[in-house]
Parts: structure tokens; sequence; C-alpha cells
């Protein structure tokens, strides 16, 4: 070996030694988990009475493809992504048009308070929206009262209800993020490029639509699908605002209950997220084929 | 040319007073959270919300640091008295007796206290002249002021003591409190007796600085080891050219992708291994399992800034004689510096906010403050009130605001990582 190669590798390797055990190994020893019919009672120690560690084969693979409240997770999962990613471009676009608008005063103080919810814990987040959203106590629900509604909803306990105020607060939560991205591709369209389409004669719409589009097409397909492997991976929110209601409706909390809950089948729990990931990552692979992410990794 | 600079005037008042509403919405819950962790706990779902609080009052603030220590208790309980005593003329003298109580309801629910009870008379119901054992179950109001150290009630009153149902030698009766150990119609309590917090109670009774102190404990070592894993390794991605150096840079990349999952995958199995190693409950583990999970995403963000800073001033060092740690230490670690606290208050805000791990690695009492903030939330409405937990949650989320904001620059390029360039 060079010489440099001895000493990178001997640079590198505390972190690498770390992650290697603390991260990859679990996955692995997770893998095997998922074939076997690990439960409370034989692991992690194994308990006289209960049955023993063994190999079960696809057992578990095969008991999930059978389950009713996986495939529910499965589905909600999906319609999840599909409403908060749109929700959440549509609502980075239009913030960042917005504060980005010539005509909007005062531009710099908005864009560096809007940043405060990136900068909060998200269990302090989540919690604040818990209250926010509290049938009887809570703002939203006290505000509609004195509108007028007469049935008013139950933000925690009632599924549809609780599924749209998880959209809001993953809104919420990711609008920093998507601001950041979109606002910079924006200024990163050069006003003369502006300047000689309006000279042409193009119209607002036009202008979008033919030069600035295309410029900031890429960043905000790149945002786009990291926040929707985000709303896949979906976990905490759920877990923090209601894990009971959602335990049948997001994947990894499904997986995480499973394992965690009342009654732990860790290696169910463990064949659960293997194909959450999986899933997960042929998703990523094809956008990440489609949009050529991965032209970062070389830099 | 004039109707053109109205019509433009009109429609930046327009878009900025749009601008400021939405702002207002957005950022309402946090302003909200703000003004109900500084409004009196029992007015807030009597009153009307005010934007501008009416009555400021920082009292939730001292009960999340210093616990209820001052005059706050003052709740009805329900429990049994016991000693010896005798009836004479309708009345019940107690001698020697002993006062449990328990309150029921209310932000103390499952406190319990102990009092022992010198002598107290109660005028009953009874006519005949018995002595004996007294049994019998008491209501009152239960005023408590301060608590010592050990436990002992340092101040305390029980007031309007009811004997709902006493038994004394075959014979029951009921009455109410006449004269206490002091001759007046309550008993004083003072340095003596005893008053528990139940598992709720207790976290009323603060701890905040115990979890304070585990937090600390937990992230600062997360960030020490962070730095440790990430710093020379960023230097030798950036900078040198060695076999594998794509590979591992690829995995890290695709592990910050797909980590979510992986991570509660792992979690399964980390567990296990924490349990079979012997390792549970041991703070340093949990620091080192969070300083390993942040190695792949911050490698990339150092080795990006490293990257940023030109190599000639490395190149310089190598020809004037410098070792690869001696070019690490005086050239690069001052230049990269903003890189590494960027890197060193992820790590921190990593390691302050986690609380899945945390919980399910640590016992109570090693359990940092996000823990303790989770439990808190469970316990609202049962001895829990929302100026209590807006309190102590902002107190929690205060030092990642501050770190946030300070660094927020070099964050949100980090944040973005890769994603902007073309």
């Amino acid at each position: 070996m060079k010489k440099t190669t001895i000493i990178a590798l001997f640079l590198i390797l505390p972190g690498m030694a770390a992650f290697l055990f603390f991260n990859l190994w679990p996955i692995i020893y997770s893998i095997y988990l998922a074939f076997t019919n690990a439960q409370l009672g034989n692991f992690p120690v194994q308990a006289p009475q209960a049955p023993k560690l063994t190999f079960v084969g696809l057992d578990n693979f095969r008991w999930i493809l059978s389950d009713e409240k996986f495939r529910s997770a499965f589905l909600w999962t999906w319609l999840f992504v599909l409403t908060s990613v749109t929700l959440k471009v549509l609502a980075g676009i239009f913030l960042s048009l917005l504060y980005n608008s010539r005509y909007v005063k005062g531009k710099m103080i908005y864009r560096s308070l809007l940043i405060i919810p990136w900068a909060l814990p998200l269990l302090f987040s989540v919690t604040v929206w818990k209250f926010m959203f509290d049938p009887i106590f809570g703002p939203i629900n006290q505000m509609l009262k004195s509108l007028g509604v007469q049935t008013l909803p139950n933000w925690i306990n009632d599924p549809l209800w609780a599924f749209l105020a998880l959209n809001i607060i993953e809104v919420w939560l990711a609008y920093p993020f998507m601001i950041t991205v979109i606002t910079a591709a924006l200024q990163s369209v050069p006003d003369t490029l502006v300047e000689a389409a309006i000279i042409d004669g193009a119209s607002y719409w036009q202008r979008i639509r033919h030069v600035v589009l295309p410029i900031v097409g890429k960043p905000i397909a790149f945002a786009t699908i990291l926040t929707s492997a985000a709303s896949f991976q979906y976990f905490m929110v759920p877990y923090i605002y209601n894990a009971g209601l959602f335990e049948d409706k997001f994947i990894l909390l499904y997986g995480f209950r499973k394992a965690f809950g009342a009654t732990p089948h860790y290696g169910r729990a463990a064949a659960v997220m293997i194909i959450a990931t999986l899933v997960l990552a042929v998703y990523m692979y094809v956008n990440v084929r489609i949009t050529k992410l991965q032209e970062g990794a070389k830099g | 040319m004039r109707g053109m600079r109205k019509g433009e005037a009109l429609r930046s008042l327009v878009l900025t007073a749009l601008a400021v509403f939405i702002m207002f919405i957005i950022l309402f819950p946090v302003y909200y959270i703000f003004i109900v962790s500084i409004t009196p706990g029992s007015t807030l779902a009597t009153t009307e919300f005010h934007v501008i609080p009416q009555n400021v009052s920082l009292d939730s603030y001292r009960d999340v640091l210093f616990g209820f220590k001052g005059s706050r208790i003052s709740e009805n309980f329900t429990g049994t008295i016991e000693g010896a005593a005798h009836i004479e003329d309708g009345k019940l003298y107690v001698t020697n007796g002993k006062l449990i109580g328990k309150v029921k309801y209310g932000p103390f629910t499952e406190l319990t206290f102990e009092i022992p009870l010198s002598s107290a008379v109660f005028e009953v119901s009874a006519s005949e002249n018995v002595q004996g054992q007294l049994k019998g179950n008491v209501r009152g109001l239960f005023v408590l002021t301060k608590v010592n150290d050990d436990g002992s009630i340092g101040f305390g009153l029980v007031r309007n003591l009811e004997l709902t149902n006493g038994e004394l030698d075959g014979t029951s009766f009921s009455g109410i409190l006449l004269k206490g150990p002091t001759g007046r119609d309550y008993i004083v309590v003072r340095n003596s007796g005893k008053v528990t917090f139940t598992h709720i109670g207790m976290f009323v009774n603060s701890l905040f600085f115990g979890y304070l102190k585990n937090s600390l404990i937990i992230a600062g070592l997360a960030v020490l080891l962070t730095l440790i894993f990430v710093v020379p390794a960023a230097y030798a991605f950036s900078r040198m050219k060695f076999f594998g150096r794509d590979h591992v840079l690829y995995l890290y990349l695709m592990f910050t992708q797909v980590a979510g999952g992986l991570g509660i995958a792992g979690l399964i199995a980390l567990y296990g291994m924490i349990v079979k190693l012997g390792l549970y409950d041991k703070l340093p583990v949990l620091s080192l399992i969070y300083a390993a999970g942040n190695v792949p995403f911050n490698t990339w963000l150092l080795k990006g800034y490293i990257d940023s800073i030109s190599p000639d001033f490395d190149e310089a060092a190598l020809v004037d004689g410098a070792s690869y740690l001696q070019i690490i230490r005086h050239v690069l670690l001052p230049m990269a510096l903003p890189g590494i606290a960027t890197v060193a208050i992820f790590a921190f805000i990593g390691g302050w906010t986690e609380f899945i791990l945390a919980s399910l690695l640590l016992t109570e009492k090693n359990q940092p403050l996000s823990v303790w903030i989770y439990l808190l939330m469970g316990g609202i409405g049962r001895g829990i009130d929302w100026s209590y937990f807006a309190a102590a949650a902002l107190l929690f989320a205060l030092p990642v605001f501050v770190m946030f904001m300070l660094a927020q620059n070099y964050i949100r390029s980090g944040l973005t990582i890769g994603g902007l360039k073309e």
C-alpha cells in the first residue's frame, strides 16, 4: 500500500470504526433478526420458559404480507408522501416567490424570522403543535368555536383530522428548507435574462415557463426528492403527536411499535424495517438516476 | 407615469401586508407557547387569549427551575386517621395519632403526606363514652408552603378537617375538627411529617437541574467524540487520494439519505447489543452512539468546507517539511474553524434533542431533558399544566435556538449540502 493510503486510513479509521460498529453492524444484525423469531422473552436475553431464538426463514415476511395493518401503513405512508410533498413544494414556491418579490419591503427581516421553525428542536415544535391542535384548549379549535363552528374537529384522535394536522405540521417543519433551496435557485437566475425576455415582449407566465423554470427546475427537483424521502421516513412527528393512532399509518412507526410497543416481536419489526428501507432505496435510486443527484458525490 | 407609480405603491403595500400576515400566521404557534409560558397556569382555560398578555408572571419558569417550594400547594385531600383516642361528652380526643392524606384531583394528584398528631379534638355524633384505638376516614384541605430537602414538611396546614367515618371500640361516628395541637381549628405542621410526590409529582417538584446535567454530559461528550471522528477523516477525504475513498464517501452519502428507516431498523439490534454487552444505562455509551451516527453527514459537511480552502496553504507547509498532523493542527484547523464549529453545533443539538434512544437505553435517573419533556407532555392535565409545560419546553429549546441562530449561515449551507452545485 502507498504511504498516503496508510495515513489516510489511519485518519478515517476512528470515525469509520464507530460508524461500522454502531450504525452498520446493528443494521446487519437486524437483517439477521428479521429471519428469526426474536421476540419478548428470547431477545436480547433468553428467558428460560420462552421459545428458543431460532431461524424461521421467510416467516416474518410472509406474516407481514398477510398483515392488514402493514398494508394500511404502507398505503397511508405513500398517501402522506403524496399529500405532504405536494403541499411542501407548493408552499415552498409560494413563500419563496412572495419573500423574493421586489414589491415586498423589509425582506431580510422576514427571511431571518421565517427561519425560526428550523432552529427549534423537533420535539419542541411537535409538542407546540399538539397544543395548537388540542381539541379543548387549543387555539385553533377556540378560534373555530368563536367563528361559530358547531362540531369541532378532534385533531388529536380522529384519524382524518389528525392526518390533516400532520400535513400542516410537516409543511411548517419543512418550509425553511424549501425556501432556502428555492430562494437560492431563484437568485441564481440572471436578471439580464429576465430583462431580455421582458424586452422581447414575454408575458409573466411565459417568463416563468421558459426562463426561470429551466434554471430553478433542478434544485427544486432535488429538494422535492429529499423532502419526499423525509416524508416516507416520517416517524418522530407521528410518534410524538399520537403514536397509538398512527401506528398503522406510518410504516416506520408501525415497525417501531412492533418492537417497542405492547407486544414486542423484534423479528417481525426488523422485517418491516427492511422492507421499508428496500422500498425507500429503490425509490431514491430511481430518483437519483433521473436527476443525476449523485454528481455531488464526485466532488 | 404617475398612475403607474401609484399602482406600484399599491401593489407594494398589498404584498408587504400579505408577507407580514403570512409570517404572523407561521410564527404564531411559537409566539403562543411563549405567551402561555408567562401566563399564570389556572387562567389558561377560562380566559380569552390576548395577543399582548394581561398579567405576566414568571412563576412557571420558577416552578420548572426550582420546583414548587413557594406557596403553591393548596389541595383537597382524603385520607385516614388513626391513633389512641377516647370519646367524652360528644367530643373525640385523639392523642398520639397519625394523619395520612392523599390528594385526588388537581395538579398535585397522587401527592401523599403523613402527619403525626400529638393531640386533636373532634366534635362527633357519638354520645356514649368509650376508649380505644381510633380508625377513621377524613377529608380536608392541605396547604403546603415549604418542603424540606429530606421530604419532611417544612411548613404546612390542614384545614377544614372532617371525620367522615370513624370507628372506636365498636361505635361509629362522624364529626369535624374542633381543636388541633395548637388549640385552633386547624393543624399546623412544622418540620415534621412527610410528604411524597409520586411519579408525576416528582417531576412537578423539579428535577430540572438533574436532567440538565445529564443532557450536558451526553451532548458535550457527543461533541467531543464527533470531532475526534470527523475532523481527521474530513481532512483525509478532502486532501488525499487513496484506495476506496470514493466508495466510502458514496456509502456515507447514501447512508445520510436513508438514515431514518435504517436508523430505526438498527435501533432494534442496537438495543439488543447494548443490553447484551452490559452497557445499558451508561451515559457515555449514548454519546458514542450519537457521535457514530453523526459521522456520515458531518464528514461530508466538513469535507465540503475543507474543499473550499485552497490547497496551496497545506502544500506550502508540506514543502516546508511539516507532517500531516502538523498541517492539520497549524494550517487547516484554524482555517476550517467555522466548519468545525458547525459540526460541533450539529453534534450538540443532536445529543441535546434525541430522546428515543435515550428513553430506551437509560433508566429514569440518567435521563436527559429531552426525555423529561416528552414524559411531561404525557402528564399534561394529570398534574402538569400547560404553562408549566410551556416554560419547560422553552427552556429546553432555548440553547438549540441560540446555537442555530449563531451559526445559521453555515448550517444552511450544510443542510443543503451538494444540492446547489450545478
